[in-house]
């Protein structure tokens, strides 16, 4: 996302180099971010849902026009996520805090949803989350990924990444060591690889050398 | 366009009020306990603001409180506390005061000139501490402490006879020397009362640019987001130093715009007369009034009468100090009673929250729409 600096490597967006752009560009170039921890790093606690809404965005449309913000196309769109991520609150104007964390989290899975991304970086999703929630939250990051969405899915839910995912790279102590297929691999061989256990292709062909789109 | 909640209102002002009633109940308390009796000077003060030349004292003194207040409020909405704001206020007034003495233009132009110097100066003093900040994590209130040391010493020293200050003649008192009238704001006249400065109303027009920029613009957008989590505010894409360093220099330039209603209005000069401590109270004021334009208006007026209503009761023999008192309590007043009001409100809210789903309040989701 650009909150910490890679010690090597190239990230690109589209066949555009943006290792060195700064967090906001990212976000407007179409990086969806559902971040690992939304207290810090995902919701303004206090502030109201809509000003919620504007976080992360708010250089695009409806937030704001040329600097300034648009409060009423703000308010209006938040409703609209209310409704389509069916985020249970009595209004948009209680704080982001008042909400359960499932519903904090499906304002935020809107949200990221909510500007085109070309690709998005899902975090632990669903962590923390009630289970009506998550099957909500799978549901639509399996949706944007039938419509064409790229999705880096960073979880350690098995069945989360066996369920959602198109392709596996497992990551143990800051290296690539594994990559399976998720419609072949089972939750143990995959627990395995996560802990080190197992290397390699989990079905026998080479090792990926794929570099970490963080 | 947006409906005033009735709650929030309620529970925005029970903070002050709380802070208001208890430095009230205290300062009787002291009073009474130094026997004295402790009804009868908060009846004088009363008493004093009746009187027309009192009130212009209390609205032109609510006027320099109110933008000396503005200025340490843009900075707590980012958790920036610029304490310096006193210093960029006295070295501002006086550089601004010595430009506005060595130059002669048309009416306007000096005007402006002189106090687009004495923001440049305010926000170059405080943008010290902005850079000290951003690129080696000095404390801004550490060094904006520190600067408004290095303020006395300065002005202590630009203001000698044998550097730019003038002794006016049978006086002991040193000048920067007297601005030409081209260089001075009109006033009000209020007859027998005095003269409410012009500049006063610059301040209130102030207090509407600072809502509409904190509330209405992405840049105040970024700034309020930085006040209410760094870290969020961070993986939105503000970008933290460029929020402190511009935060501080608005801070530091508004700071310097508070010495312009008594510099362009009255004294037209600075000397060693010009009131200190300015950015002191500002820093109640703002506490008290929520750093909201609204709240800081009614709080720099009670601070301006607390000022200028006070100042007789010596000859009634009560001591005028009672104010500071009720003034110091109210600092700490206020931070405690916003504390408790901000969590009872979350509460408050949460269980709310937890009724309205419960009883089925919630916004209908779209399946329940199509169905």
């Amino acid at each position: 996302m650009g909150m910490a600096t890679p010690d090597a490597g190239v990230i690109s967006l589209d066949g555009e180099d943006i290792s060195k752009l700064p967090v906001r560009k990212r976000r407007e170039g179409g990086i969806g971010y559902i971040p690992e921890d939304r207290h810090r790093h995902g919701l303004l606690l206090e502030a109201p849902l809509w000003e919620n809404r504007i976080l992360g965005h708010v250089t695009e449309a409806p937030n704001s026009k040329r600097g300034i913000l648009d409060p009423k196309a703000a308010r209006k769109d938040t409703e609209r996520i209310v409704r389509e991520y069916d985020v249970r609150t009595p209004g948009i104007d209680v704080t982001a805090a008042s909400l359960s964390g499932g519903n904090q989290q499906k304002l935020i899975v809107g949200r990221e949803m909510s500007h085109d991304p070309k690709f998005l970086i899902a975090a632990h999703p669903t962590r923390g989350v009630d289970v009506g929630a998550q099957a909500q939250i799978w549901d639509a990051i399996r949706d944007a990924r039938r419509e064409g969405l790229a999705v880096l899915l960073i979880s350690a839910d098995l069945d989360e990444l066996i369920g959602l995912s198109d392709t596996l790279r497992v990551m143990y102590r800051g290296k690539l060591v594994a990559d399976a297929d998720p419609a072949t691999i089972t939750p143990e061989q995959l627990g395995s690889a996560m802990t080190g256990a197992a290397t390699g292709h989990l079905e026998g062909t080479e090792q990926s050398e794929d570099g970490d789109a963080r | 366009m947006m409906k005033i909640d009735k709650d929030k209102l309620i529970i925005g002002a029970a903070g002050p009020v709380l802070a208001l009633v208890t430095s009230f109940v205290l300062t009787v308390l002291v009073l009474a306990a130094s026997g004295l009796d402790p009804i009868e000077p908060i009846r004088l003060m009363i008493e004093n603001a009746g009187y027309s030349d009192v009130q212009v004292l209390i609205v032109n003194q609510t006027g320099i409180y109110y933008l000396a207040a503005l200025a340490v409020a843009i900075g707590f909405r980012m958790n920036l506390f610029n304490i310096g704001v006193d210093g960029q206020y006295r070295l501002a007034a006086m550089v601004s005061a010595l430009v506005g003495a060595a130059v002669e233009l048309p009416g306007p132009l000096h005007i402006l000139l002189i106090v687009l110097v004495a923001m440049a100066t305010g926000a170059f003093w405080s943008g010290i501490a902005g850079i000290l900040k951003t690129t080696r994590g000095v404390s801004e209130v550490v060094s904006t402490i520190m600067l408004n040391a290095i303020t006395t010493s300065l002005v202590a020293w630009l203001i000698l006879p044998k550097n730019f200050g003038v002794q006016p003649p049978g006086s002991n008192d040193l000048t920067t020397g007297q601005i030409a009238e081209s260089g001075w704001f009109p006033g009000i006249d209020m007859g027998e009362g005095g003269q409410i400065y012009g500049f006063t109303f610059v301040a209130l027009a102030l207090g509407v640019v600072y809502w509409f920029v904190i509330n209405r613009t992405r840049f105040g957008f970024d700034l309020r987001a930085t006040g209410e989590s760094e870290s969020a505010a961070q993986a939105s894409g503000v970008d933290a130093k460029k929020m402190i360093l511009t935060a501080m220099l608005i801070s530091g330039a508004l700071a310097g715009l508070s010495g312009m209603p008594i510099l362009l209005g009255e004294s037209h000069t600075y000397s060693l007369a010009f009131p200190v401590g300015v950015g002191f109270t500002a820093i109640t004021v703002a506490l008290l009034g929520r750093n909201h334009p609204v709240g800081i208006l009614f709080s720099a007026l009670l601070f301006a009468f607390l000022d200028k209503a006070s100042s007789n009761l010596d000859v009634s023999g009560y001591p005028k100090e009672i104010t500071q008192i009720m003034q110091g309590i109210i600092v700490i007043a206020v931070v405690v009673s916003y504390e408790l009001v901000r969590r009872y409100g979350l509460r408050r809210q949460q269980q709310k929250v937890g009724e309205e789903l419960a009883a089925g309040g919630a916004i209908k989701t779209d399946k329940e729409v199509a169905a």
